[in-house]
């Protein structure tokens, strides 16, 4: 999956849904290059104006994942976040992060 | 006779030759006064109001005055007149030289005296006007200096005959200190004229280098406009500045880079109006700058952006066209709200800035066009450099069968013209293959064929991928991106499983359709795109339609030529073609030197139901080069045979064995029912008389 070369449309468009039980980041593109960033500010600017019970992170659009967003999604998901995925692959990218987490704890600098 | 005459001859000759060294004194004394007063007075009429006060004591006169020579216009002008009684004679009063007493003098350089201004024939008017003012005789005397005639200083009197020669001997030696004094004035006057023009000049042209460094060192409109405008206010009084740029292809104005610090909002930047009805326009058509000291004139009632600006409390607008390599880009709109604001200097300093204005305009659009089609072309070479890493081996539409040659002939018609076409059909019966092939038999053959899978695309990034979307119009769009409408720009698009494109998407693409415009996401410029369109699903449309899956306009806009793309089993004798064409292709690939196919694997494959169509044939036969270890195609034929089960089922009811068939065309369909690819099309049988079979037979979707 990170070995794939984002191409010309790569492009990811992140949609913040905020209720009282919690944030939802839904994700649609390609989690890869400069969006990584863009996912983080994000996080940060949705997480740092309150405390929500509930962050999850919706990747049932998302098409492409290289190594950077891998490590983002890990991270998030040390800090809380439910990944979210309805294909195949993201599932197992899912499957791969949340066993991870629980074997290796330890935060992430950002 | 003078009085000063009159009262020598009345007395004894001692007294009167004391009274003449009195006189003589008393007239020397004066000149001294008169040099005096020169070197105090730099002002002529400063001067002339002290020379009034002094020279009465020696001369007797009721009015003085100064009349200088205009060569521009060459008249005689009226420049000071001091005089202790009331006159309508203005200072700046010009008369012809011919026609006025100091023209004579200044011609013929010698003093002039009219005894009696009633018996005077000559200079009829200036005359009769004295001899109103109670004016009865009048010494005129020359004033000029070594360099040159200045004009002629006069001098009048109620009294008639009130000037002899001694008088006009005295004040020949007045003239001749007053014509340097006045000579000196004149000339201060027009060093501080030449010096104020000077300051003008210099004041303008530094505006003029302020506009072009702003020009060079901001890229930015708003930016620019706003160093403009300050560097304009300091030797211009305006409020608003702003430009208007013509859409040649539209012949519509724009505004833009409004710089407008006490704006209301009424006039804002993006406002639009015809070149005919608007003010700019008029100026565009006579090239010609346009002012306008009263806005709310009958001009401006026809226009919108007019009745704006008035409303903002705008009184006086100039608008300059802005011209460069002989083509009219725009305006540039300077308004005020002092009435009267821009005098003709200020016309023309606005017509060098605008062509500033425009030079920067001109670069700015070929700046922006260069860029766009740079973005377009590297947009372009990134997409087909995938097309190329994605191997499109599909030259060649391999077969011979009826069905193929029907939907060949259908795409020969249907290529010359630029109509939509819309392919149906199974997957993997090559819908995309004959996109291609109906690109390539196009005139568009030279342009770029642009793909869009609709059902591969997440739904919320479809649309910003069709049209392409600017920078910051949802969280990620860290860029400006094209869309494949604009990337496919006098080529073809086409939309792959048009069918799953999300319904609120689809007024939009009817849109396109229909008027070959649209607006990236979150942008408002409104891009033109002439592009054809081809459409392909492996979904019923029509059914779509009738469960409000699908919009309906839409639908009819696309089915304006529909190809059906055959199943492979409703064209078999197509097999063995095929079958020889992939063998070829994979053992190139894979370097196996495959020479032949057994009858026995070329039957089995022919008799074959094939449900993934010409992909599941193509795989099969990648799989058997793979497994191939000799010069014979080695298919596991066993994967092709009906099983031992199969050759002998066991005998159930007719409900029973019906109700199981149903269910085996349902799972192989995903359950879909419906359609061309659905359950009853493939038992044969209408969707209604499927659905009605089920539910007797107790078949519910869940299950």
């Amino acid at each position: 999956l990170a070995s794939r070369v984002p191409t010309f449309e790569s492009v990811l468009k992140i949609s913040l849904v905020s209720s009282a039980s919690g944030i939802i980041f839904k994700l649609e593109g390609k989690l890869a290059g400069p969006w990584v960033s863009e996912v983080e500010r994000s996080w940060y600017q949705a997480t740092t104006n309150g405390e929500h019970s509930r962050i999850t992170v919706d990747l049932s659009g998302v098409t492409f994942v290289n190594a950077e967003g891998r490590e983002l999604l890990s991270w998030m998901h040390r800090r809380g976040a439910a990944l979210k995925a309805s294909d195949y692959t993201m599932k197992c990218l899912v499957d791969q992060i949340e066993r991870n987490t629980q074997e290796q704890a330890g935060p992430r600098r950002l | 006779m003078s009085s000063g005459s009159a009262n020598l001859m009345s007395m004894p000759e001692s007294d009167a030759t004391t009274a003449c060294d009195h006189g003589h004194f008393e007239r020397c004394q004066t000149l001294l006064e008169v040099s005096e007063a020169i070197a105090v007075h730099r002002d002529l009429p400063a001067l002339f109001h002290d020379l009034a006060q002094r020279l009465p004591r020696v001369v007797s006169f009721d009015f003085l005055n100064l009349v200088l020579h205009d060569a521009a216009r060459n008249v005689m002008r009226l420049h000071i007149l001091e005089t202790r009684f009331p006159t309508a004679f203005r200072q700046g009063t010009e008369r012809p030289i011919n026609d006025s007493p100091g023209g004579l003098v200044w011609q013929t350089q010698e003093p002039l005296i009219i005894n009696d201004v009633k018996a005077e024939t000559r200079f009829r008017e200036i005359m009769d006007f004295l001899s109103e003012h109670n004016v009865r005789s009048v010494c005129v005397l020359p004033l000029t200096t070594a360099h040159r005639r200045v004009g002629a200083m006069g001098f009048g009197s109620s009294q008639a005959g009130a000037y002899d020669e001694d008088d006009v001997e005295f004040m020949l030696l007045v003239g001749r200190q007053v014509a340097g004094a006045v000579d000196n004035a004149l000339n201060y006057q027009d060093a501080q004229e030449s010096h104020r023009q000077l300051e003008h000049e210099r004041d303008r042209w530094r505006v003029l280098l302020e506009v072009n460094n702003a020009i060079v060192s901001n890229l930015e409109k708003r930016e620019l406009f706003a160093a403009i405008s300050a560097a304009l206010r300091r030797v211009m009084c305006h409020d608003y500045i702003s430009l208007a740029l013509l859409d040649q292809e539209k012949n519509r104005l724009t505004l833009h880079a409004l710089d407008f610090p006490e704006g209301k909002g009424i006039v804002k930047e993006e406002m639009c109006e015809g070149v005919e009805s608007s003010l700019p326009g008029r100026a565009i058509v006579s090239r010609q700058p346009l002012v306008l000291q009263t806005l709310e004139c009958e001009a401006a009632r026809n226009s919108e952006m007019a009745r704006r600006h008035i409303a903002e409390g705008l009184k006086v607008a100039c608008f300059v066209p802005l011209i460069n390599r002989d083509r009219v880009l725009g305006t540039l709109n300077v308004g005020s709200k002092c009435a009267d604001a821009f005098s003709q200097e200020d016309v023309d300093l606005l017509v060098q800035v605008a062509n500033q204005v425009a030079i920067a305009v001109d670069n700015a659009r070929a700046f922006a066009q260069i860029a766009e089609l740079k973005e377009k072309l590297a947009e372009e070479k990134l997409y087909l450099e995938e097309e190329i890493r994605t191997e499109h081996n599909f030259e060649e539409i391999v077969g011979e069968s009826a069905a193929l040659k029907r939907v060949l002939r259908q795409v020969e018609t249907v290529a010359p013209t630029d109509s939509t076409v819309l392919i149906q059909g199974e997957t993997g019966t090559g819908k995309e293959v004959i996109a291609r092939a109906i690109h390539n038999l196009s005139s568009r053959r030279e342009r770029t064929f642009v793909k869009v899978n609709c059902a591969a695309i997440p739904s919320g990034l479809l649309e910003s991928e069709l049209f392409g979307h600017e920078r910051g119009a949802f969280t990620g769009a860290i860029a400006q991106k094209i869309g494949r409408f604009e990337l496919a720009h006098q080529g073809t698009l086409f939309l792959d499983e048009i069918g799953d494109i999300p319904l609120e998407l689809q007024p939009k693409l009817l849109r396109v359709l229909q008027e070959q415009e649209f607006e990236r996401l979150g942008g408002t410029r409104t891009i033109r795109a002439d592009v054809r369109l081809i459409a392909a699903t492996n979904r019923d449309l029509a059914t779509m339609v009738a469960e409000h899956q699908f919009r309906s306009d839409l639908y009819y806009r696309l089915n304006v030529f529909p190809i059906l793309a055959p199943p492979l089993r409703e064209r078999r004798e197509d097999i063995p073609l095929l079958l020889q064409y992939f063998v070829q292709k994979y053992g190139r690939r894979m370097n196996r030197g495959i020479e032949s196919i057994p009858t026995e694997t070329v039957d089995v494959l022919s008799r074959w139901n094939w449900p993934g169509n010409i992909r599941e044939l193509e795989n099969v036969i990648e799989r058997a080069v793979i497994l191939s270890d000799g010069p014979t195609l080695r298919v596991p034929l066993a994967d092709f045979k009906p099983s031992n089960g199969d050759r002998h089922p066991r005998i159930t009811t007719l409900e029973s064995a019906e109700r199981d068939h149903i269910l085996r065309a349902l799972e192989q369909t995903n359950w879909v029912v419906g359609g061309i690819s659905g359950a009853a099309s493939l038992l044969g049988l209408k969707r209604t008389t499927l659905q009605s079979r089920m539910r007797k037979l107790g078949i519910t979707p869940n299950k």
